[in-house]
């Protein structure tokens, strides 16, 4: 086996036995329970809405049951949750000063971040089959039928958050070696992720707020301003979103959002490397 | 062409801020060599053992280890720097599993590694323990183990007996004296105890404010007394010796000495005209015992003389 072979073995086997690593895999698949229990409830609570009953409103099928389970991960509880791995795995050791045990050994500092990167990546995927597994088993049982949604969708989407959430572990990596803090790359991440997410609403107001105008008023706004609403796919947060447009089968694909996702992550991957670099081990 | 030294460290210097905490050092570790480094606390011991080991860069200098620089001159070390950590959820043996890989051991040839270093520390029986749940003389040991890994060719110790109790202690002292003799590792020791460094180590360095003051093998150190003043206890009626070296210029009692003795300072006075002088003033000596210099007066000569 290969050296980076053997350290991401090592790092999986740490990853593994850790309780908050356990714990994270344990609430994403309940995550990937949610869409179809919460489907099938409403289909069977009678809930009335507007003077209809709530189910016949919605798509009832185990693809759908899915997709809503796949959402709500992917509104901020997997990001949550992968900040914490993240930061612990690495902020977490430098702290209790276990990095520095393996840092005396003879590793290139890079192949720790990658080995971390790969192992959390590793981590990410099982969670993602675990969620996919009993939420889909779940699914097949409680909601059976055809309906709009599909399994391609299904499958597609969690590929691509599969690829979204790996790329966010970079950045949360790459936020850890920079705080040195499990406590510091939680806030600092916290806190981008607010003001990107401010950002985003900004833009998309303004974009409504412009697209409403009257036809003659238009030529009125600067160009800039229009240059910067089209910014917003590159945003983090929309990069970081980008699989939900898989997931929705949408055609043809923002692949402003997707570059912009390989930026982020390239970048995230070049300051974490370059800082760890010169990172000063206590 | 020139020797290839375990350790070799040619000007080093790291400044935190305005302080200086390592001042172009130079020093030289021979194979073999059992090396004590000492100083006083904040003198830059473990600044410059980090930056041997890589842990922090340097300002300038140069660091090689059996002829390799870098991530490759880590090839050759075996470490323990201060308070050593453990993931304390997993066993010992699943702490030394995770150093083994990253020593770049894997497999059957890592588990082998892993009984030898257990069986060599004296762990094995408790290596399927939480490390959460080890003794500080047990998690030193298992530091020592996970040092070991990969069989090191340099063994470098900082304060390897913090905090220890006296059997711990002496645990550790004959098990680094093992090391040396038996596995032929060159060890490289950083100790507040002087009378452990005088014990186990061939050669010290003696590090303040940053710099080394004094290097060179312990006997050389000991030998080499700048001292005007020589100690002696002599064993006689205190009353009677009191009185024959009132006339005797240079002999002052210091104090009472052990086992009863009375313990006198020489200054430029040498032993053998003392005693002629005392015999002569028809005091009857039981004995008399120059007390030996050891290397608490050496490095206190050198660490004090660097404060004035």
């Amino acid at each position: 086996m290969t050296l980076l072979g053997t350290l991401w073995l090592a790092e999986t086997i740490k990853l593994g036995t850790r309780t908050s690593a356990r714990a994270t895999l344990v609430a994403l698949t309940a995550v990937g329970l949610f869409g179809p229990l919460w489907l099938w409830f409403l289909t069977h609570a009678g809930v009335e809405v507007n003077g209809g009953d709530l189910g016949a409103a919605l798509d009832v099928c185990a693809a759908n049951g899915m997709r809503w389970s796949m959402i709500v991960r992917g509104f901020y509880v997997s990001q949550a949750l992968w900040l914490l791995l993240a930061s612990q795995s690495l902020a977490g050791e430098l702290q209790a000063h276990t990095l520095r045990e393996e840092l005396l050994r003879p590793v290139p500092r890079h192949y720790v971040l990658i080995a971390k990167w790969a192992a959390l990546s590793g981590w990410c995927l099982l969670s993602m089959l675990a969620a996919l597994g009993a939420g889909g088993l779940t699914a097949v049982l409680l909601l059976p039928g055809e309906g709009a949604a599909t399994w391609a969708q299904v499958m597609q989407g969690a590929f691509g958050a599969w690829i979204a959430e790996i790329a966010f572990l970079a950045f949360a990596l790459a936020v850890s070696v920079a705080t040195r803090s499990v406590a510091g790359g939680v806030v600092a991440t916290l806190l981008f992720l607010m003001v990107d997410r401010a950002t985003a609403t900004a833009l998309w107001l303004l974009r409504t707020f412009l697209e409403g105008m009257p036809a003659d008023l238009a030529p009125t706004v600067p160009s800039w301003l229009t240059l910067l609403m089209r910014a917003s796919p590159v945003l983090p947060s929309n990069a970081w979103s980008a699989w939900r447009e898989l997931l929705d089968g949408a055609s043809p694909l923002t692949w402003q959002a997707w570059v912009a996702l390989a930026v982020w992550t390239l970048l995230s991957a070049v300051v974490a490397e370059r800082v760890f670099a010169r990172t000063d081990v206590p | 062409m020139s020797a290839v030294h375990a350790l070799e460290v040619r000007s080093l210097s790291r400044r935190f801020g305005r302080r200086e905490a390592v001042r172009s050092l130079d020093l030289t570790v021979q194979e073999g060599d059992v090396y004590g480094f000492l100083g006083p606390n904040g003198a830059g011991k473990t600044t410059a053992i980090r930056c041997f080991l890589g842990l922090i860069r340097s300002d300038a200098g140069d660091v090689a280890i059996f002829g390799d620089r870098g991530t490759r001159a880590r090839r050759h070390v075996g470490a323990i720097v201060e308070t050593p950590s453990f993931h304390g959820w997993l066993s010992g043996r699943d702490n030394l599993r995770v150093s083994a890989a990253y020593a770049g051991l894997s497999g059957s040839r890592a588990e082998a590694e892993i009984a030898r270093v257990l069986d060599r520390v004296g762990l094995t029986e408790r290596a399927a323990d939480r490390a959460r749940g080890y003794s500080l003389g047990m998690r030193q040991r298992l530091a020592i183990a996970r040092a070991l890994l990969g069989s090191p060719r340099l063994l470098v110790l900082d304060e390897p007996t913090n905090g220890l109790d006296p059997q711990g202690m002496r645990e550790m002292r004959d098990l680094v004296r093992s090391l040396a003799l038996h596995d032929r590792i060159t060890v490289f020791l950083s100790s507040h105890l002087l009378s452990e460094v005088q014990a186990i180590c061939n050669r010290v360095g003696i590090l303040d404010k940053g710099e080394l003051r004094a290097e060179g093998p312990v006997a050389d150190l000991l030998a080499a007394d700048a001292s005007p003043v020589r100690i002696v206890e002599v064993e006689a009626d205190a009353d009677a010796l009191t009185a024959a070296i009132a006339d005797l210029p240079g002999v002052s009692v210091e104090g009472p000495g052990t086992e009863g003795r009375l313990r006198l300072a020489l200054r430029g006075v040498e032993v053998a005209p003392f005693v002629r002088h005392v015999v002569t003033a028809g005091v009857d000596l039981g004995a008399v015992v120059p007390e030996k210099r050891n290397l608490e007066d050496v490095f206190l000569e050198v660490t004090s003389g660097a404060a004035r």
